[in-house]
């Protein structure tokens, strides 16, 4: 138990994964400088609900995970000094496909184990309701992320 | 340098107190920006040195020391500048609205 709120360690996460995209040399110090905001964000006294600086926090994570997307270093330097560059680099868009597939399938199993609660509800239960639209917006989610993610690579790529 | 909103909310900021440090959250607040937003930002204009950074010392306030960012002098200089070139553009804009080329379709 460290007696940091839930949020801030999430947002400690999130900043930390995002930091990985930097090249070695800056990594540690963004981390640093990106970390030592959090306190003061999930404290602050100008936002009166704990709920509200919770999303407060998650939100600053969340931009800062943008942030190093569009770090100038991030994309001249070379990322990760321990690793060697990939030769197959992993598509943006994989990870909220991956959870497509791992929703339907848990909803269609839940689906099968529960039959009768699922029929008795008939078109509006809520698993059935969650196994149309929860995959499709992870389908959708992977999809927009995939074709960003090839426009930024063909922007990348030197021409003739 | 261009001047987008974002980057003249930041500048005036700064400009509002010369001699004044701020770290990114203060910054946000202030200028009413996103981290996303911001974060690049100060990167390009300390890349351009126009805001330099600085650690505090460890320990201060018993937390994890912060990043402040303050405008160089150049950085004051062209901020002064830009928001000046801006304020002068507005009101030229203002004072004689935009006429139709001729030629045009009315």
């Amino acid at each position: 138990m460290t007696g940091r709120p839930p949020a801030q360690r999430l947002a400690e996460r999130l900043i930390r994964r995002a930091c990985r995209r930097l090249p070695g040399g800056i990594r540690d110090e963004r981390y640093r400088e990106w970390a030592a905001e959090l306190p003061a964000i999930i404290h602050d006294p100008d936002v009166r609900f704990a709920l509200l600086r919770s999303a407060r926090t998650l939100r600053y994570a969340a931009g800062v995970y943008r942030t190093t997307r569009h770090l100038p270093q991030a994309a001249s330097a070379p990322a990760w000094g321990e690793r060697q560059p990939a030769i197959f680099p992993r598509p943006d868009g994989v990870i909220p496909a991956i959870a497509a597939v791992a929703a339907w399938a848990i909803i269609l199993g839940l689906a099968r184990a529960f039959p009768a609660v699922v029929s008795s509800s008939g078109p509006w239960h809520p698993l059935v309701i969650a196994a149309l639209f929860l995959p499709a917006a992870l389908v959708a989610l992977a999809v927009i992320r995939f074709a960003r993610w090839l426009r930024r690579r063909s922007r990348q790529t030197p021409g003739p | 340098m261009k001047l987008t909103r974002p980057l003249e909310r930041v500048l005036r900021v700064f400009l509002a107190d010369i001699s004044a440090r701020h770290y990114g959250y203060d910054l946000m607040k202030a200028a009413s920006l996103p981290s996303g937003t911001l974060y690049p930002m100060l990167a390009r204009l300390q890349d351009q040195g126009l805001v330099s950074s600085e650690w505090e010392p460890v320990g201060a306030g018993g937390r994890p020391p912060r990043k402040y960012y303050q405008l160089t002098g150049d950085g004051v200089r062209v901020a002064r500048l830009e928001l000046a070139q801006a304020a002068r553009a507005a009101v030229q804009a203002t004072a004689h609205p935009a006429q139709p080329a001729p030629g045009s379709a009315r």
